[in-house]
């Protein structure tokens, strides 16, 4: 499915107007003289004037919408050009550029893996999410749309991308579940791609339960199975960590054990195996405990594929979990890299 | 060849002793036998069920890799069920950004992302385990990219 491109000068008119600004209070405020400019495409908008045009216009809460829209604009190539591959033109510098807000926890779907990120970096993996082909993100040359109609109360970033959460999840989703179905072991000196920000979520017993709450049927059943396995497993595993460390431990310290689980750094999850077994604190595992999990991987798994193949024709074998996380990659990247060379973008005057 | 793990490839010392071995048993073979030996004295095979039970350290072994068994199967659960939730979720947010001819319906009441991020079930499925979450890390720092190595 392909989805529209805005011109991102119409966005900031209507962020003007929204904001009851006439054109010289927004030169004002956003403290570029040239203001007019930036709404009749005479000049674009650079990357520095993008925080202040944020709390100008009072959208700091959708920053990370606001870059979106910026840079899905300004790196979509027009019917003619040639498709961009992110990967190719070094993104670097703009992205270097680019205000890092960090995110607020509370403020959207994306708190689901995103929610200690940074404005950029949830534009960035929304953009990644919608663009993604393989192990790259391409964007293909698009006209632009003119601006969509708007609901009541609706903020005209809302109205032109918020759809693009949806990719989001889903994303995340087929990225989780490759996971949980393919292996998660992760070899302890490789940064798994896409765990950091979804550890918490897939240790925590409260995150289950107010999943079963958000969720209705079978499913919601199983998550909040899981949720009480999890919270009555953890005095076990605090005993047998601190088993392996010989002296009584932290809520952290089980908290780091079953995050390490989670991430799938099993071979450090063996050491405190081990470690406990040599202090004689490692019980025996309760298989009735290990039978259920299987069974219950089983039936999850065959529901969520059921329901994606219907709705998705290609499958999961096009899946690559390795470029996932590509658009982070970038922003990586950015900061390593402050004096990349120039990009398409960058030889755009601002 | 060059693309065999080191375990696949012919061992130099090893293989010397394989073809000094096959060499003894051919010239073994080709002894004659003592006189008054019986024929077919020689096991045609070797039965046995190898096992690692009576070793010492087997139970301390089965126990970790019970252990490690379990551990790896609950990290795929969760997986799977915040994978197939996500996926439920994406699906009731995706029913309201229908393209445009399904708009109008937006704007007759239905709820905007403004809505959804305050109050439904996207943010608050998930604003109760960052809470949580973050008390479960209590002490740690928050994970991002500014500590993940380059």
């Amino acid at each position: 499915m392909r989805h529209p491109v805005y011109p991102f000068r119409l966005i900031l008119k209507e962020l003007r107007r929204d904001a009851g600004l006439a054109v010289l209070a927004a030169a004002e405020a956003t403290q570029y003289g040239n203001y007019e400019r930036w709404e009749s495409g005479a000049t674009r908008v650079g990357t520095q004037y993008l925080r202040i045009i944020a709390r100008a216009f009072g959208v700091t809460d959708e920053l990370w919408l606001l870059l979106y829209a910026w840079l899905v604009d300004r790196w979509t190539p027009t019917p003619g050009e040639r498709a961009v591959d992110l990967a190719q033109v070094n993104p670097s510098p703009v992205l270097a550029d680019l205000p890092g807000d960090q995110f607020a926890a509370d403020t959207t779907a994306t708190n689901l893996v995103l929610g200690s990120s940074s404005h950029l970096e949830v534009a960035l993996f929304h953009l990644g999410a919608r663009h993604q082909r393989g192990t790259r993100v391409v964007l293909t040359p698009m006209r632009r749309s003119p601006l969509p109609d708007r609901g009541p109360g609706e903020s005209v970033l809302q109205a032109t991308y918020a759809d693009v959460v949806v990719d989001g999840l889903r994303h995340v989703s087929r990225a989780l579940f490759t996971r949980g179905r393919y292996g998660v072991e992760s070899p302890q000196d490789e940064e798994p791609g896409l765990v950091p920000s979804v550890a918490p979520v897939l240790t925590s017993p409260e995150a289950f339960e107010v999943l079963a709450d958000e969720l209705a049927g079978p499913l919601a059943t199983e998550a909040r199975w899981f949720a009480g396995m999890l919270r009555t497993q953890q005095q076990t595993l605090r005993a047998m960590v601190g088993a392996a460390r010989g002296e009584p431990v932290a809520p952290e310290a089980v908290a780091q054990f079953i995050e390490d689980v989670a991430v799938g750094h099993l071979d450090r999850v063996g050491d405190v195996l081990a470690a406990a077994a040599r202090s004689d604190g490692l019980t025996e595992v309760d298989s009735r405990l290990t039978a259920e999990l299987a069974a219950m991987a089983q039936r999850v798994e065959a529901r969520w594929v059921g329901q994606v193949q219907r709705e998705l024709a290609d499958g999961l074998q096009r899946l690559d979990i390795d470029g996932l996380f590509d658009a982070f990659d970038l922003v990586a990247d950015a900061r390593s890299s402050p004096t990349a060379t120039s990009d398409r973008a960058r030889t755009t005057p601002d | 060849m060059r693309n065999l793990p080191d375990t696949c490839r012919p061992h130099p010392v090893r293989t010397r002793v394989d073809e000094l071995a096959t060499a003894l048993v051919m010239v073994v073979g080709t002894q004659p036998r003592p006189s008054g030996a019986p024929a077919g004295d020689i096991p045609a095979r070797v039965e046995g069920a190898p096992t690692s039970a009576e070793l010492a350290g087997a139970a301390m072994e089965r126990k970790i890799t019970d252990w490690l068994d379990q551990l790896r199967l609950w990290a795929s659960v969760a997986s799977l069920l915040v994978g197939a939730g996500a996926w439920d979720i994406s699906q009731q947010l995706a029913d309201r950004y229908r393209p445009d001819s399904d708009r109008a319906a937006r704007r007759s009441g239905a709820a905007t992302v403004s809505q959804v991020s305050q109050t439904d079930s996207p943010h608050r499925a998930m604003a109760g385990p960052r809470a949580a979450s973050g008390a479960l890390r209590k002490g740690r720092p928050a994970d991002s990219l500014e500590s993940r190595p380059a």
